[in-house]
């Protein structure tokens, strides 16, 4: 596996061979991390926007990828920090905190064409967007996603403890919410 | 011995002869039904074919059509030289001064030739000065 790893990394590196395995790339990887954004973003013109910018940072910073972590959790990486990015720079725009503009976001998706929930599921991504930011990005991963506390670890480069710590306070405060 | 010989076969081979069979394309259908159950518990969707459409944005945005661009170039440089060489040419044609010859010049030309052929080279010694002829001695013998 690591050494396929390494033959598809060379291959992007390369610049004969960059553009087809670009392709492959693309290919195989655009719906894994448009989800993964689109749970951290909730719409789906910013999902979009923000999954082309993760492949174009993706295709200029290849040469960067030096094989210490999978080419997966280094891509994941790059999304998230594309799409935490974006609610940054859209959120001080509009002179709010990020967790203002991503509730906004939240209380918008009723009327979403793209969002098939009932009054339930509505209410979850409500008190999703309520977390902090932190403790939001773990509990999409590990509850949406369902990733493993390892590769979660891998992708935001945090201790498997914190990460346990911030999804069981997440977990904590939705149950709450669910019970009143 | 034989028996712990089986065991090492067993371990060895079993890769190579694994019993358990998997229905065809199974992992493909495995990633759709998990990426499918993860979407559905988000309720989340997207456009109809948006997959299809995204692949192709992505690329065009990374390789913005090279190929038909750079031909574009070659042409829009081909009739550029072709349309400077046509400039060029009127320029030339167009500001280049006449060459203006007076009646009088034109006649004494005819007449020199005229004598000039008429006459031989002693004849055409005589009717210049010495001192000329000197000095063209003069600047031809000087290395």
């Amino acid at each position: 596996m690591e050494i396929q790893q390494s033959l598809f990394v060379n291959s992007l590196k390369e610049p004969e061979t960059r553009e087809e395995a670009f392709k492959r790339l693309v290919s195989e990887y655009k719906e894994r991390l448009y989800w993964h954004i689109r749970k951290l973003v909730l719409d789906h013109d910013d999902a979009n926007d923000i999954v082309q910018n993760t492949f174009v940072k993706i295709h200029l910073n290849i040469e960067k990828f030096k094989g210490n972590s999978s080419l997966y959790t280094w891509m994941y990486r790059i999304a998230t920090n594309e799409a935490i990015n974006f609610i940054n720079s859209k959120s001080s725009k509009m002179g709010l905190q990020n967790q203002e503009w991503i509730e906004a976001k939240a209380d918008k998706l009723i009327a979403d064409p793209y969002f098939d929930g009932d009054e339930v599921a509505f209410f979850l991504q409500k008190e999703v967007a309520k977390l902090p930011e932190k403790q939001r990005i773990v509990f999409n991963m590990k509850y949406f996603d369902g990733m493993t506390y390892q590769v979660i670890s891998e992708i935001l480069d945090t201790s498997i403890g914190a990460l346990k710590a911030s999804y069981h306070h997440a977990v904590k405060k939705i149950k709450t919410k669910l019970n009143d | 011995m034989q028996l712990r010989k089986l065991k090492l076969n067993l371990m060895t081979d079993f890769n190579k002869n694994n019993p358990f069979k998997i229905p065809k394309k199974y992992f493909q259908e495995l990633e759709y039904l998990l990426t499918e159950n993860t979407n559905v518990k988000n309720n989340l969707s997207t456009p109809k074919d948006y997959f299809n459409t995204l692949e192709e944005e992505i690329l065009k945005e990374i390789y913005p059509e090279k190929k038909s661009l750079s031909n574009v170039r070659k042409i829009i440089i081909n009739i550029t030289s072709i349309a400077a060489s046509f400039l060029i040419l009127f320029v030339f044609n167009t500001f280049k001064t006449p060459k203006t010859m007076t009646e009088d010049q034109a006649f004494n030309d005819y007449l020199e030739s005229y004598y000039l052929e008429d006459l031989d080279s002693y004849e055409m010694l005589s009717m210049i000065e010495d001192s000329e002829i000197e000095k063209i001695v003069n600047t031809s013998l000087i290395p």
